[in-house]
């Protein structure tokens, strides 16, 4: 028999003490420092999961609530503008809650003790703590966005995409006896990662039992007819996942909803693959009315909304489905979900030749009302860019999965986790001024002369060349070396057992179980870097209206007094214009950024590593620590986003803007946001060219689209008097959000983005 | 030598000049100097300088000299649009027929090219330019500003009658075309006005169906340099649903608001 933590001490005195909770925590893994990462994992999550388990709230249809801890184990946590991974502390968050708990001096001297063994036996630490010499000079800062660098290290696992499909057909038991069945199998008389993935499924089996009884609370003091069926209904499908393999719609989302939460992933993968036959099923015997069926799926929304981060993204449609008729049926539900419930699940619908045209007519009804969703991807041009990305056969390439921002990656069989922030502008200020950050006066990269000393625009992009193949060699190495101590300090044991391969191998993801390594690196300011190459070329090498030396002068004075330079910079070609002169640039750069990456491969342990130009708000962070630059763009601004054009340069109408951008070969990297803002009325007045606009721009080998449909005047307004535009979303890169709550910076730049 | 053209602006993704998704390409200078004209920066034949918004003392030059083949260059960059839109080149203005040759090796080019082709005119030109040009055109976007001829020349400062005369005879050869009716309040949005659009849209199979294109100010802050003080009031909702009540009365559907 399993033996389960007490459930009654849940609720006790006793565990509502964070003080008892991070001891119990700090000596379990302590006391498992000598035993294999999974054990010692699965022990840390018996004490964790107990703890971050919150009751369910009034009108949940779903039961899973969770809060998040100050010291604990997770894949990705973010706190502030820095994300964790592994065991990690929230040092001065945890001193907070701890505070009011303190009586005694000898607790006090404890809880030091206590934080400063954490302080360096977390996970993120031990990863700095490996940096080489050249690593720890150019990797200076892990406070990327506060501090000015070049390349920033970000911990974090991100983007599971586990096998949802197989947790369904499976179950709690199918599960628990495949991997019994391998432990049994097994060679050897002790296999720990099998023991440890099974106190894993008892712990999801805990939180079932840990939800009756809630539940069975919540029952006793509901007095609505209506609550009292729906709390009935949650009990006996929570009785009944601990036994069987879900056998209708809501005991299987019961079942992902709790995995998801303890498995800490926040990515739901093609969800009417897994969730289509159910629904139907359910629907064609009459077990649930179509109601009842948008109910559920609107409540999961919700639950997404309330529990999950920004990032979390639900795929539906496309091609490489096993059940498309019953996945279609989903996906109908799913659009009409996201009508109702704001920002996330960021659902993306993928889109192919011969796709039901109800959904595309469903979903561009949708966006035409402004909620942003869902995102439109494009499988005609990402199936076979993703083949070439990867170097994957069509069939894996087919399940082709993006996450978060929509970094790309092969669902439950590869992980292409963002460990690295590039800021590519940044790089190109190191190279006009010898290996100095003219920000901060900080020595950064190669010392390879300044402006003056490129007597040719060629020189100059050598120099460049060799400065970014400098930062990315490093941040590359990073990223291995990131997996590589994340496999020796964890097994993530609930992402372990839905991977493929793990279970078969008996290895944990990143212990060699995982089919695929792969990781992504962030590219920020493509498309300023390659205009100011650009303006650079034409005004300083070519016309010479302006000297390099003051060049440098400007972007130091940020362009003080000098408009009529800066005039002549910002005339220069821009992307986005389906201008041959600034576009070859573009591609230019494209195409050496993304295989200087992509040939990582080659130096490191990394199956692949790509580019992202995903894209949060990270193009206005940065800006914020990036002078002038050269195309004219002042200092502090906004970087361009994504592979867009820089905000407000394109000004030849969309089909030029599609035209530059589909120039840009999406077979180098793993993603790209292409936010395109269009008023209502080029929305929604003429559908059938829409259509035709938005379907030649994928034939054509556009990948996706993020589209907000607002008017200028609703944003300008919304500037003005906040409080009543308290609901107009707009899509910022890899994620909507309502414009209200934005910052300052982040408005204008939406603002200035040209309105189609 | 190859021909070429002062234009004064190519608008892609254009989607009110016909079919599908187009490229507009507005050449400059025009023969009528209509009362509430959209573009007055468009009636010079020659490249104008205006001074750009603001007190900044900049000038932006409006109008430049093109060759067939530049211009074509840019038009065939949509091609893909086109094709699965069915859109394709428009020539406007100015009037395009005031440049002749120019629109006539535009619009056999664009045809050597497969293009559909729209060609938005007020009429006002010679028989025999109309007769080169139509075999090069798919469908005219014909002006209909005004049928009585004293009316019109006050309106636009030349007579209808070359115009209908056109009219009549683009009709005869069952070239397809589009009325395009400007509905200014005050001068042309009379029931007499709006019988005739019927009449002609009614009697001609040719003519595929009528814009009512309503009257909005915003030709007036370019600066036209014509003088222009014409301000008529801004047509409502109501008003247009009203033109349109008045038109389906006559027993007319291929009227609509453009």
């Amino acid at each position: 028999m399993v033996n389960y933590p007490a459930l009654t001490s849940h609720t006790s005195e006793g565990l509502s003490d964070p003080l008892i909770y991070v001891h119990d925590f700090t000596n379990t893994y302590k006391n498992h420092l000598l035993y294999p990462p999974a054990v010692r994992e699965a022990a840390c999550l018996k004490v964790q999961i107990p703890w971050i388990l919150q009751p369910m709230q009034k009108g949940d249809l779903l039961a899973g609530r969770k809060r998040t801890p100050f010291l604990g184990f997770t894949p990705i946590q973010g706190f502030g503008n820095i994300d964790r991974t592994g065991y990690y502390m929230e040092e001065q968050s945890l001193r907070d809650e701890l505070e009011p708990y303190l009586q005694t001096e000898e607790q006090k001297v404890e809880l030091e003790e206590l934080i400063a063994y954490w302080q360096t036996e977390n996970t993120n630490s031990k990863i700095r703590a490996r940096y080489t010499e050249v690593m720890a000079r150019e990797l200076w800062t892990d406070n990327w966005g506060v501090e000015s660098g070049v390349i920033y290290p970000l911990y974090r696992m991100a983007g599971a995409h586990m096998d949802m499909d197989k947790l369904v057909r499976l179950g709690l038991p199918g599960l628990r006896a495949e991997i019994r069945e391998k432990l049994v199998s097994s060679a050897e008389t002790y296999h720990p990662l099998y023991e440890s993935m099974l106190t894993a499924l008892d712990m999801l089996e805990y939180s079932m039992i840990y939800y009756i009884e809630d539940v069975k609370q919540a029952l006793e003091q509901a007095d609505q007819a209506s609550d009292k069926l729906h709390l009935k209904r949650m009990v006996e499908v929570l009785e009944a996942i601990r036994y069987h393999a879900p056998r209708h719609l809501d005991e299987a989302m019961q079942l992902c909803w709790l995995y998801m939460l303890l498995s800490g992933s926040m990515e739901h993968g093609r969800m009417d693959v897994y969730f289509g036959d159910l629904l139907v099923q359910d629907l064609n015997t009459d077990f649930i009315s179509e109601l009842e069926a948008q109910e559920l799926v609107t409540a999961y929304w919700r639950m997404i909304l309330g529990v999950l981060g920004r990032d979390a993204r639900v795929i539906v449609g496309g091609v490489g489905r096993r059940n498309p008729e019953n996945g279609d049926r989903f996906t109908l539900f799913a659009i009409e979900a996201s009508r109702h419930v704001p920002f996330r699940p960021q659902l993306s619908l993928r889109c192919n030749k011969g796709m039901n045209p109800e959904i595309l007519a469903k979903a561009l009804d949708s966006l035409g009302e402004g909620t942003t969703f869902p995102i439109l991807y494009n499988d005609e041009a990402n199936v076979p860019a993703v083949m070439h990305a990867f170097d994957v056969s069509r069939e894996e390439a087919e399940q082709y999965a993006f996450f978060g921002c929509g970094e790309y990656m092969l669902d439950h069989r590869s992980y292409g986790t963002p460990s690295g922030v590039i800021n590519l502008v940044k790089a190109l200020e190191l190279t006009l001024f010898n290996g100095i950050d003219p920000l901060t006066g900080r020595e950064l990269g190669l010392k390879l002369g300044t402006l003056s000393d490129f007597a040719t625009i060629d020189d100059l992009w050598e120099a460049y060349q060799k400065q970014l193949k400098h930062h990315i060699d490093i941040i590359a190495d990073q990223e291995a070396l990131e997996y590589k101590i994340v496999g020796e300090e964890t097994s993530l044991l609930f992402i372990s057992m839905l991977y493929d391969d793990c279970i078969t191998r008996g290895k944990a993801v990143f212990e060699g179980g995982i089919r695929h390594l792969g990781g992504t690196l962030e590219t920020y300011g493509n498309i300023t870097a390659s205009d100011s190459l650009v303006a650079i070329k034409k005004v300083i090498y070519e016309e010479q209206k302006i000297t390099k030396e003051r060049l440098m002068e400007l972007i130091l004075t940020n362009f003080t007094g000098a408009e009529g330079e800066r005039k002549l910079l910002l005339e220069a070609p821009k992307f986005g214009n389906d201008d041959d002169e600034a576009d070859q640039m573009a591609v230019l750069y494209h195409e050496f950024v993304c295989n200087t990456v992509r040939n990582q491969r080659d130096r490191t342990d990394l199956d692949s590593y790509l580019v992202v130009m995903i894209n949060n708000d990270a193009n206005t962070t940065l800006g914020r620590l990036t002078l002038a630059s050269a195309d004219g763009r002042l200092a502090y601004s906004p970087m361009s986003n994504g592979n867009a054009p820089s905000p407000g340069m394109d000004r030849n109408g969309i089909t030029a803007l599609f035209n530059s951008m589909t120039k840009l070969d999406a077979g180098l990297h793993a993603g790209s946001s292409q936010n395109i803002k269009f008023s209502k009325q080029m929305f929604n007045g003429d559908r059938p060219k829409l259509e035709a606009l938005l379907d030649t721009f994928f034939e054509l080998g556009g990948t996706s689209t993020n589209i907000s449909v607002v008017s200028k005047e609703d944003l300008q307004n919304a500037m003005k008097e906040p409080e009543k535009y308290a609901n107009l979303i707009v899509r910022v890169g890899g994620f909507s959000a309502y414009f209200v709550t934005l910052n300052h910076n982040v408005q204008r730049e939406i603002l200035e983005r040209t309105l189609y | 030598m190859e021909e070429s053209g002062i234009v004064f602006d190519i608008a892609r993704f254009s989607l009110h000049d016909g079919d599908g998704i187009r490229t507009t390409v507005f050449l400059k200078g025009c023969p009528l100097r209509c009362l509430w004209c959209h573009n007055p920066e468009s009636q010079k034949f020659e490249p104008e300088v205006y001074p750009l918004e603001g007190d900044t003392g900049d000038v932006k030059t409006i109008g430049s000299p093109m060759s067939v083949s530049e211009v074509i260059n840019v038009v065939m960059r949509d091609l893909p649009y086109y094709k699965r839109s069915g859109g394709g080149l428009t020539l406007s203005g100015g009037e395009p027929l005031a440049q002749p040759d120019f629109s006539l090796a535009l619009l056999r080019e664009a045809k050597n090219r497969g293009l559909h082709t729209c060609v938005e005119t007020s009429g006002y030109a010679h028989r025999s330019i109309l007769e080169r040009i139509s075999p090069y055109v798919d469908c005219f976007l014909f002006d209909s500003k005004e049928y009585n001829a004293d009316q019109h020349k006050e309106y636009t400062g030349r007579s209808n009658n070359v115009i209908l005369a056109n009219l009549q005879w683009l009709c005869e050869q069952g070239v397809p075309l589009i009325l395009r009716c400007p509905i200014i309040p005050g001068l042309n949005d009379r029931p007499d006005h709006f019988a005739e659009i019927v009449k002609w849209v009614n009697s001609n199979s040719n003519i595929i169906g009528a814009e009512l294109l309503a009257y909005h100010p915003y030709g007036r802050s370019k600066g036209d340099g014509q003088g222009s003080t014409f301000i008529a009031p801004i047509p409502t909702e109501e008003d247009k649903a009203n033109w349109l009540s008045i038109i389906r009365s006559y027993g007319c559907e291929k009227v609509v608001i453009g």
